[in-house]
């Protein structure tokens, strides 16, 4: 099998943008060919769109703007977790031998967007739509079974804000203190609006290539070395009957790890999908970063800050940098790249050897984890 | 001056035409204060959400069944979504089969709840078209039958 790497990533400004999808398309795109000079955009053989946009066809429409006439434009649509489904994909058509450039381009147009028409299919949540109601859910049974606090919650939104402080890419530009998440205002018990992400307009870009044309594009490929994803279903009623452990994460991150033959403690960097405070201490633990539990612990203790155990959404995650939808799980990838590069700035985590990424959708029904290496063996 | 044309947002779930889809019984049953799924004629499966093919078995022989009225309290928070000076009560029930769902509790505080409360279902309806009910502490209700809350569609 046709190994695969990461060689090149950009981004359209995360936030409240006046930019309609195209606008976002090309400047998101743009950023990314520009990173790879070395690589004409008439050279790139596939384009996969990871969006959550009601227009049709868009794949076609993002390679005609950009100038690209690839042999496979396609889309994929999986909600939240679309950016790591499109990376995953991409693998697969590249492994295959099929086609051996690939650009995967998240993008979405969410700011002007009520959440409510994205959930009509669940039925099991009796008018009950919005996210955080499922949020809250896990909090409460994490906090308790576990004792777990809602300082320790904040604490991973003073973290998440404080690295995307850093990211002249992301939406918040702020770091906050653990007073001000402490007393913002609650939106559904027991979390509080700095404990949920935003919404956010943005795309992100990386192009993804075979073992000889990422040898020869480029002197710092980053290998994907293992991927895993789990789909359990699509409503709140019929997923994470436990609410503290999720399925998806342990199946996804038990068969990435297994591919790429890397343990949990050789993670020195992930990004994690933080839609809510909970989610990051819940996936600490499914990750097999933290033991089950002890996630709220890990945060306090500092183990994944910049210097600890693993270094956790160094670009700020979705709480710092924003969500929007299908480019969160791309824009994960972008971060992964620079660090491996050695271009985060002041976000910089030493040298990175194993990266993670972690996407999830629709109250943790679908998970998504690939792991990243400096080594393609 | 020239009137902009804008496009009518379809609706892209018809699922409560009898024309055109198997689910619309789901909400026929809402309009009639029921709240109701499909149970399974061959393995007997109960599906939650409802299904026009059981997932445990594939048949496509399934009765439709009113979900137990009673259940407990799973988990409930007050949501200031909407409405930052009247919060509203959401729970996630387990119903006495087993099955879970979001929800509204009307009739009690939020000091007055517990988990493993048993609770029952009050009102059962559509609000502007989609699928909306609500719980009441056990004991807390003078009538015996629920009521169908407004529907609009």
């Amino acid at each position: 099998m046709n190994r695969v790497a990461l060689v090149a990533g950009g981004l359209a400004r995360f936030g409240k943008r006046e930019a309609s999808w195209r606008d976002l398309a090309a400047e998101g795109g743009k950023a990314t060919l520009e990173d790879l000079p070395e690589l004409s955009p008439e050279k790139i053989d596939g384009v996969i769109v990871a969006t959550a946009d009601e227009e049709p066809y868009l794949a076609a429409v993002a390679s005609e703007i950009l100038g690209i006439k690839p042999k496979i434009a396609t889309r994929v649509e999986n909600l939240c977790s679309s950016g790591g489904t499109a990376i995953t994909v991409a693998y697969s058509l590249i492994s295959s031998g099929l086609i051996n450039k690939v650009l995967v381009l998240g993008v979405e147009k969410m700011c002007h967007r009520q959440t409510v028409p994205l959930l009509e299919w669940d039925f099991t949540r009796g008018g009950v739509l919005m996210p955080a109601a499922w949020g809250a859910v896990y909090a409460q049974k994490h906090m308790e079974k576990f004792g777990t606090t809602e300082e320790q919650l904040a604490l991973i939104s003073v973290k998440n804000h404080r690295l995307s402080s850093m990211n002249p890419f992301a939406h918040f530009q702020k770091p906050i203190t653990l007073n001000e998440v402490m007393s913002s205002r609650h939106v559904v018990t027991p979390l509080k609006l700095y404990d949920c992400c935003s919404k956010s307009d943005g795309a992100a870009g990386v192009i993804l290539a075979g073992e000889d044309e990422a040898r020869s594009l480029t002197d710092t490929p980053v290998w994907i070395k293992g991927l895993g994803e789990s789909s359990q279903g699509a409503t709140f009623g019929n997923v994470n009957p436990e609410y503290v452990t999720w399925p998806c994460v342990k199946i996804a991150a038990k068969e990435a790890y297994q591919t790429a033959r890397v343990e949990a403690n050789k993670i020195d960097l992930a990004m994690l999908h933080d839609a809510f405070t909970i989610n990051e201490i819940i996936e600490y633990e499914d990750l097999g970063f933290a033991r089950k539990g002890e996630g709220g612990r890990f945060i306090e203790q500092g183990q994944s800050e910049i210097g600890g155990k693993v270094a956790v959404n160094t670009h700020g995650g979705l709480i710092g940098v924003g969500p929007p939808i299908g480019a969160t799980g791309v824009a994960q990838a972008v971060e992964i790249l620079a660090q491996f590069r050695g271009t985060a700035g002041k976000r910089q985590v030493g040298r990175v050897e194993n990266g993670l990424t972690l996407n999830l959708s629709a109250s943790v029904s679908t998970g998504n984890v690939i792991i990243y290496g400096r080594n393609s063996h | 001056m020239v009137e902009i044309a804008t496009r009518k947002q379809p609706n892209r779930y018809p699922w409560e035409n009898k024309k055109q889809s198997g689910i619309y019984r789901f909400f026929d049953g809402l309009e009639k204060g029921k709240l109701l799924s499909t149970k399974c004629k061959r393995c007997h499966h109960f599906n939650w959400p409802p299904m026009i093919v059981c997932t445990k078995c594939l048949s496509d022989q399934v009765l439709w069944r009113e979900l137990p009225k009673g259940g407990q309290i799973i988990a409930y928070s007050l949501s200031y979504i909407g409405n930052s000076q009247h919060p509203e009560l959401i729970c996630t029930i387990e119903l006495s089969n087993g099955l879970r769902m979001l929800g509204r509790i009307i009739g009690s505080k939020y000091k007055d709840l517990s988990y493993g409360l048993k609770v029952t279902r009050k009102n059962v309806g559509l609000v502007e078209g989609r699928p909306f009910w609500t719980y009441e502490l056990v004991g807390r209700s003078k009538s015996k039958e629920g009521k169908t809350v407004t529907q609009s569609r």
